[in-house]
């Protein structure tokens, strides 16, 4: 490894590292309402608190996603694609400040609070 | 090297590639972090940059993108992967090519993980329309820097395995 190697890494890792500390110590609003976008469009939101089961499908009507709605949390319980990663992407509980997508699907589930305007992130 | 020797080394690559694409899409990363990849398949693009030169370095790539995009995944999936990889090759052939800052092998790699890793952020942008998504891309990013590092080590070694193999016929 070459000096200039050494340094790129260290400042590429402090950049990241200062990223995620931005992002962990951002104002936090108390999201508690589901919102469930599909093809950049919003095709549910209601309460966490609600339990429900919902079923995304594609264009010619077959399920792709299921997402649970169930005490308080929301997570992905189905999904037709190859490596299932956003059922590993665990639960949204309130104040969670993650997302779960399914790329493959163009679907994203992610929480809002009860003031924000959803139309003005998604737009 | 003759063009006949250059263009036996891409095709043994370019097949080497694809093949190593499909197996690691088994290896069950998700365990780690979803959505982390090591990316051993970018090893051949980054040996070809230094053994037979940019062109043959971007048109391998290019051609197992395709190939790979064509046996797994759909279209969304296949953009993710060719846009991370073209911007990645393309962008590590002109960083090379430049004296003015010069990296090894290794460096090379890093640069080349994290463009992967930006160019799919852009993409997901583009397909979600959630600026959101930057929280877990920049966690993408730490594993990219490892991935890279990895990855530029494998290619070391390769690089060095090919130019005393090219020595001795």
């Amino acid at each position: 490894m070459k000096k200039a190697d050494v340094l790129l890494i260290s400042i590429l890792i402090c950049i990241f590292l200062i990223l995620i500390g931005i992002f962990l110590f951002s104002d936090s609003e108390n999201g508690d309402i589901l919102v469930i976008q599909q093809n950049q469009k919003v095709i549910y939101k209601d309460s966490i608190h609600k339990d429900s089961e919902i079923y995304i499908m594609d264009a010619s009507g077959n399920v792709i996603n299921i997402v649970t709605v169930k005490n308080g949390t929301a997570y992905m319980s189905f999904a037709d694609c190859a490596n299932k990663d956003c059922i590993h992407m665990g639960e949204l509980t309130t104040g969670s400040k993650k997302q779960i997508s399914c790329l493959p699907n163009r679907v994203l589930i992610y929480l809002v609070s009860k003031n924000s305007n959803v139309d003005g992130i998604t737009k | 090297m003759n063009n006949t020797k250059k263009l036996t080394i891409s095709a043994i690559f370019t097949a080497l590639a694809i093949a190593i694409s499909i197996a690691e899409s088994y290896i069950p990363y998700s365990a780690i972090a979803p959505g982390v990849k090591l990316g051993l398949a970018n090893v051949i693009p980054m040996t070809l940059l230094y053994v037979l030169g940019p062109l043959y370095a971007i048109s391998v790539q290019a051609v197992r993108i395709i190939v790979t995009g064509l046996l797994r995944g759909n279209l969304v999936t296949f953009f993710f992967s060719f846009f991370g990889g073209m911007a990645s090759t393309v962008l590590c052939a002109l960083i090379k090519k430049q004296k003015i800052i010069e990296f090894s092998v290794i460096g090379l790699s890093v640069i080349g993980a994290v463009i992967h890793n930006t160019a799919q952020f852009f993409t997901a942008l583009v397909i979600l329309k959630n600026i959101n998504i930057l929280w877990y891309i920049a966690i993408l990013a730490i594993f990219a820097v490892i991935a890279g590092v990895l990855t530029g080590i494998i290619a070391k070694y390769t690089i060095k395995a090919i130019e005393r193999y090219s020595r001795s016929i």
